[in-house]
């Protein structure tokens, strides 16, 4: 089984790309008004100031490949689907999180934080940062 | 000079993150970390969902594979909004004083997938993320991502119709 398959400089360089764009002050600019703005706003506000296109006009350097997403982190095993018996599935990992009837404005903030994700680089791998937790 | 309306610059964050990106590239980058990342790629894309579970997820399990932890260092599974097939991410938290801006920096580690078939515009970038159970399932289930309709139709859709998401999902 081969043990380089992630060159430690080719990474090293993406995070360097990384490092530089999202310390940009417009673009920590627009991360600010994100966390600022409630959860329930953020995506409505995120589509708006976290784009590529808006970031460029802000004379932020975007390479080639940059996503800008909302992003979920799952705090420990992801847990399985169950199916209850009215036909609603949910996830047993979070009993009081009823995937059928997501609902982003009443999201727990420490459940489930919605507050933007850059990543970079191949497809793959990329480097990212997130102003969620 | 500090951003605007914080007490930290721009020299001062790249610094910071910075050295807790060397923290995950000395992580990511270790003997064990690559033989196992290796032996998951190995494995056809619906079935390293399980691996990620069986794995990466399971400190004993990295420690019997040689991989050394480092402080503050977390594995993790996540979903993104855009629904690239991600599988799972090593992250650090930033301390506190920066979470105003970023709270954590990552590198993230997806399935294989082509540039064009995960949309970028803002829309569909910005969606509410799958819960990462049911993503696991539709990369079981050898579902494509983004053919699941908005979250919360997704799952409220009748159980006797002809959605076959929502079988994929039961029998996952």
């Amino acid at each position: 089984m081969p043990d380089d398959y992630i060159d430690a400089t080719a990474v090293k360089k993406e995070m360097d790309v990384m490092v530089n764009m999202i310390t940009h002050p417009a673009f920590v600019d627009a991360m600010k008004t994100l966390k600022s703005t409630p959860p329930a706003q953020r995506r409505e506000v995120g589509k708006k100031i976290l784009t590529v296109e808006n970031l460029k006009k802000k004379g932020v350097d975007i390479p080639k490949g940059m996503r800008l997403t909302t992003r979920y982190f799952e705090p420990g095993r992801p847990g399985i689907l169950e199916m209850l018996p009215d036909g609603a599935i949910r996830n047993t990992k979070l009993p009081n999180f009823p995937i059928g009837k997501l609902d982003p404005g009443t999201l727990d903030p420490g459940t489930l934080g919605i507050g933007g994700c850059a990543c970079g680089g191949g497809l793959s791998f990329c480097g990212g940062a997130g102003g969620s937790t | 000079m500090n951003y605007d309306g914080l007490d930290f610059d721009r020299a001062e964050l790249s610094a910071i993150m910075t050295e807790y990106y060397s923290d995950i590239i000395a992580y990511i980058t270790q003997p064990g970390f690559q033989r196992t990342f290796g032996e998951m790629m190995d494995l056809a894309p619906e079935d390293r969902p399980a691996f990620v579970d069986r794995v990466w997820l399971d400190p004993d399990e990295r420690m019997r594979r040689g991989i050394r932890h480092i402080e503050g260092i977390l594995v993790q599974t996540s979903a993104f909004g855009d629904r690239r097939p991600t599988l799972f991410v090593v992250k650090k938290f930033l301390p506190e004083k920066y979470h105003v801006a970023w709270e954590n920096v990552n590198w993230t580690f997806n399935n294989e997938f082509r540039e064009e078939d995960v949309p970028t515009d803002p829309e569909s970038a910005w969606r509410v993320p799958l819960a990462v159970a049911a993503q696991n399932a539709l990369i079981a289930g050898r579902i494509d991502l983004q053919s699941v309709p908005d979250f919360s139709e997704t799952i409220s859709q009748p159980l006797d119709g002809d959605d076959i998401v929502k079988s994929q999902k039961v029998s996952a």
